[in-house]
């Protein structure tokens, strides 16, 4: 599949952050370095022996994506009830999600990764400027008191490193392209940036007390009386992230049944079947 | 081969179908024309007045002589039926000499205006003159600006009534062959009784099912032939002031044509300006209508005193408030492009009546929805082409819909709904949104931000093989 | 196939349930809390509608009892028949009679409510009723920010500093006001291991010293009769260490009636301060000063 290689590369940078951002609660500083050092030492393995060539690393990505799937589309229908619609059913907005993915993850590889890079330019710039817009709220007292402890080190690492992996997966194999360190590198100086703004602002007794801590320290802005109010615009960012991940998943799906199957009739079967498949198993748990 | 007896069978005798029987000497000659189309003029000075001198002279070889003398520039000899009454209807006039010989002499009238300036891309600086629906004078349009031998033209007679003649215009070695023959084929497909407009052919040209449009029309010369420049495809229709350029992309909706007579920085600010037009004349009604519904929290408390205050005389929720004025916006804009002048100012004064105070002191919208749906509108209508004006009514709708029932949820599936419909569109096989979704940096130094001429060094790759531009 | 399509979309209409509309919003602007005679009372100010003339909404005052905080929410929406509405909270007032448990309670409420934005400042009052009623929440938050600007009496906390504090079990401090004709600021209350310990005007001053938080003041010291010494202090750091305090501070003597010398005003203002600060601490306090302005060299 011939795509343009910045493309991939620029995909790969949103789908990690996205796994940083819903795993936001269970990494600590150390848990973060370490699970990030663990995906890179995996994922040059597998470039050096070609693991996504064995059928067997296809089919394991292909149940690993169902179970992504209906783990996640639970936990996003649930961020926007809490955030964006209070007075909503759950079922409704996982029904919703799903639908639009089954719609998109049909059209075909190049158009989700044009629709992903269209929305990374706003996406970047609404990050950066998210940035600035909490710098001056840093309190110089949480500086100083940043908490090293992790309830179980290796554990969260490995989850953290089992998510990087899986966004490498998604991408790089399908397409044939190359894996670039310089990427790797950039997102996770963009994350560990994050996450130490969070903490800094905030503090971190107080970030392991809320739920979404990424979108509590913008509702701490409040600059010349005007610019207030903004956490909308950061939890739509944090959807759209959210979203591009589990629309490559489902892609992921789509991908290992057209290798397999040939007619279009019994994939679209088959897909119908999987994804009232996984709405009904993530409504239940 | 009597062919004026099978003529006047096949039309019933029409009015205007002129037979003239001239006898010189021996010889016999049949003048066949149509009135309505040819101009008597021509005939009478170079044709009638040239085979009066005939009388006079003794001529052995009545057509060759006639083939040689007659001062017209165009004189072909016909040989059968179907293109003697093709040769007729286009305005020639035939000679049928001595039930021999048959010539076909051009004597065409002029029923079309003079070059006048543009109607809708009008421009401040610039040239100013628009094309027409005469195909001659459109071509000569565009040959003045272009005056190389390797701009080549493919004409077609399309219309199994109207043959019309659609021509195709490209310039070799610039664009790129593979679009030319794909263009070919589409053009050579088309069976239909008759194209009337250049839009006919817009059906089988394009066929994707995007709301934004694929192909630009435009009526200024200077836009085609930058366009020619460019690598791309002209496509000028007779009796059609329109032509088309194949193919286009999102980013030209957004250039006018006076983009490249002005300085580069004001050119990004007016740009940046239409960006932001567009995304006001989509998004607005849709966010007012989530502030006003499912999230008041990203309002500061004034505001949200404000619009409780003006919704509480109003009986409609948001979202019918918001498609009554849609509409009815919508039905002044219509009847303002068809009423005549003359009735044309006591309408309008009622329609801003209407739709400003008394339906505001009526109580049945609020003054802040008026002023959210004008705004929505006139930015709507930045754009230079119609179709793309028409087609963002179409986001607003959707937008509006999605809004109302799940808040600002709703709008995130509006976009990513919207980007899926613009990435999708492929324009003559090429990505619609060029240089931003199959991203080339270089090629967006003229997209939204313009930078100084400098960047014009070098053609868009995707559209032709011949990259440098010229060097400066 | 778009038959079934367009069946699908009808689910969607089962959002015009959720749909709100603005006027049954009830925008609460402030809460008070106090806990009478074991029986818990919340009062609520609701915003009605803006006074077109100023730009100050007008509140009204609702009374309502209950267990606790959510008990006490769901009684108002049963009284006024309109949707509780917290994203607009400003102001939190509290009482003596707050204790931890209580604490708890309306912690858990606030992390757990994701509508709320918990930068709304919090005060510690007797009267709640009469200061609800009297006064609003633009009065009382300007007369405490331009207190901690201008005398450095009292401290703005918001909800995050005390969820903050209550979590790590650290003294957390409220500003205390009352209200005779006007509101007035009553001095500081300290929240430790159930207690509230109260701290007077007077006092607020030095313990704002030891937890970094001066920003500028006056100093007036009386010489000799009707002579005056009128120091302003522009800013001041507190290192503190194991053993010992370090403060800095920054001088600017506007007026010197008795023509003092740079070292007699800097000997008379670290005494003023060790002599008041010696009632906080125990450790040792080391005061440099940097004097500007109206004075003799020596």
């Amino acid at each position: 599949m011939k795509t343009n290689k910045i493309e991939n590369r620029i995909t790969y940078i949103i789908l990690t952050f996205a796994c940083f951002l819903f795993n936001f609660k269970n990494i600590t500083f150390l848990s973060f370095l370490f699970g990030s050092l663990l995906a890179l030492l995996f994922i040059f393995i597998a470039e050096k022996t070609n693991l996504y060539h064995f059928k067997l690393t296809k089919f394991l990505m292909f149940l690993l994506a169902i179970f992504f799937l209906i783990f996640y589309t639970n936990k996003l229908s649930y961020f926007i009830t809490d955030n964006i619609l209070r007075e909503y059913s759950t079922i409704l907005i996982s029904f919703t999600i799903l639908l639009t993915i089954f719609i998109l993850g049909k059209k075909g590889y190049h158009t989700i990764i044009k629709v992903i890079l269209l929305a990374s330019y706003f996406l970047f710039f609404f990050s950066l400027l998210g940035v600035f817009l909490t710098l001056p709220y840093i309190n110089i007292e949480n500086i100083t008191n940043i908490s090293l402890k992790s309830n179980n080190l290796f554990l969260e690492s490995l989850n953290y490193a089992f998510l990087l992996i899986y966004s490498y997966f998604l991408i790089y194999p399908i397409t044939k392209t190359k894996f670039h360190i310089k990427d790797f590198f950039l997102s996770i100086f963009y994350q560990l940036f994050t996450f130490l703004l969070v903490i800094f602002v905030l503090g971190s007794n107080l970030t392991k007390l809320y739920q979404y801590p990424y979108i509590v320290i913008f509702k701490k802005v409040n600059l010349i009386g005007f610019i207030q109010r903004i956490e909308i615009i950061f939890s739509m960012n944090y959807l759209f992230f959210f979203f591009f991940l589990l629309l490559l998943s489902f892609y992921q799906i789509l991908y290992f049944l057209k290798k397999y199957i040939k007619k279009d009739k019994k994939i679209n079967f088959f897909l119908i079947l999987i994804t009232i498949f996984i709405f009904f198993l993530s409504t239940i748990l | 081969m009597n062919y004026t007896e099978k003529l006047k069978q096949e039309t019933n005798s029409a009015d205007d179908f002129i037979y003239k029987d001239i006898y010189l000497g021996k010889n016999h000659l049949e003048l066949i024309t149509i009135e309505t189309i040819a101009s008597s003029n021509d005939i009478n000075n170079f044709i009638l007045k040239r085979i009066s001198f005939l009388d006079k002279l003794s001529v052995f070889d009545l057509t060759s002589y006639l083939y040689n003398y007659l001062p017209a520039s165009s004189i072909s000899i016909v040989n059968d039926y179907d293109t003697l009454k093709e040769k007729l209807l286009n305005g020639f006039t035939i000679l049928i000499i001595n039930n021999q010989n048959i010539m076909a002499i051009e004597t065409r009238r002029d029923l079309t205006r003079g070059v006048s300036e543009a109607d809708y891309e009008k421009t401040i600086v610039g040239p100013k003159d628009a094309f027409i629906e005469h195909y001659n004078t459109n071509l000569g349009l565009i040959r003045r600006r272009i005056k190389d031998v390797s701009l080549h033209i493919k004409p077609y007679y399309l219309g199994k009534y109207t043959k019309t003649k659609v021509g195709l215009i490209y310039i070799e070695g610039i664009c790129q062959e593979k679009l030319v023959k794909e263009i070919d084929l589409k053009l050579k497909k088309i069976n239909i009784d008759g194209i009337l407009d250049s839009n006919y052919l817009k059906k089988y040209l394009n066929k994707s099912k995007s709301l934004f449009p694929t192909l630009k029309g435009t009526e200024r010369p200077d836009l085609a032939a930058s366009a020619l420049l460019e690598g791309k495809v002209l496509i000028i229709t007779d009796n059609s002031p329109e032509v088309l350029i194949l193919p286009t992309f999102f980013i030209d909706f957004f250039h006018a044509s006076d983009d490249y007579y002005q300085k580069p920085l004001n050119i990004t600010f007016i740009r940046i300006i239409r960006l932001i037009a567009f995304l006001i004349a989509i998004f607005l009604p849709a966010i007012y209508i989530t502030l006003t519904t499912h999230n008041p929290d990203s309002m500061p408390i004034n505001l949200l005193l404000s619009f409780q205050s003006q919704r509480v005389s109003v009986p409609f929720p948001a979202f019918i408030e918001a498609i009554l004025m849609i509409i009815s916006f919508e039905i002044l804009r219509e009847s303002d492009i068809r009423i005549p002048s003359s009735m044309g100012t006591a309408i309008s004064i009622l329609g801003g009546l209407v739709l400003g105070d008394a339906a505001v002191n009526a109580g049945i919208v609020s003054p802040i929805m008026i002023i959210v749906v004008a705004i929505s509108a006139i930015s709507g209508m930045l754009m230079q082409s119609i179709e793309a004006v028409n087609s963002i009514r179409w986001y607003r709708f959707l937008l509006i819909i999605l809004a109302s029932l799940l808040g600002y949820y709703g709008i995130f599936l509006g976009i990513i709904l919207i980007l899926t419909n613009l990435a999708d569109t492929k324009s003559q096989t090429k990505d619609y949104l060029y240089p931003f979704a199959p991203i080339d940096l270089k090629e967006q130094k003229d997209g939204f931000i313009k930078t100084s001429n400098k960047g014009l060094k070098f053609r868009n790759p995707i559209l032709s093989h011949n990259k440098i531009r010229g060097k400066s | 196939m778009k038959k079934i399509f367009l069946i699908l979309i009808l689910f969607l209409f089962t959002g015009c349930s959720s749909y709100i509309e603005l006027n049954d919003l009830a925008i609460i602007n402030a809460i008070g809390i106090e806990k009478v005679n074991n029986t818990y009372k919340m009062y609520a100010s609701i915003i009605m509608e803006t006074d077109k003339e100023t730009t100050t909404p007008k509140t009204t005052i609702y009374e309502v009892t209950g267990v606790n905080l959510n008990d006490m929410l769901n009684q108002l929406t049963l009284t006024l028949n309109k949707k509780i509405y917290l994203s607009h909270l400003d102001l939190f007032l509290l009482n003596d009679t707050i204790k931890t448990q209580e604490f708890t309670e309306i912690i858990n409420f606030f992390l757990n409510n994701n509508e709320t934005r918990e930068d709304f400042l919090v005060i510690c009052s007797k009267n709640i009723k009469e200061l609800l009623e009297k006064t609003n929440y633009g009065e009382i938050n300007d007369l405490v920010e331009i207190n901690r600007q201008e005398a450095s009496q009292a401290i703005y906390t918001t909800m995050y500093d005390v969820i903050n504090k209550f979590t790590l079990q650290e003294p957390i401090y409220f500003t205390n006001l009352e209200i005779t004709e006007h509101v007035k600021i009553k001095g500081l209350k300290v929240f430790l291991n159930n207690n509230y310990q109260e701290i007077l005007e007077n006092d607020s001053l030095f313990l704002n010293y030891l937890l970094n938080n001066i920003n500028t003041y006056k100093y007036n010291y009386s010489c000799q009769d009707n002579k005056f010494l009128y120091l302003n202090i522009l800013a001041s750091t507190t290192n503190e260490n194991e053993k010992e305090f370090f403060i800095a501070n920054e001088l600017k003597v506007i007026t010197n009636d008795c023509n003092l010398k740079k070292d007699e005003i800097n000997d008379i203002f670290t005494n003023y301060l060790k002599t008041n600060l010696e009632k906080f601490t125990e450790k040792k306090l080391t005061i440099k000063n940097t004097i500007r302005g109206l004075y003799e060299n020596k």
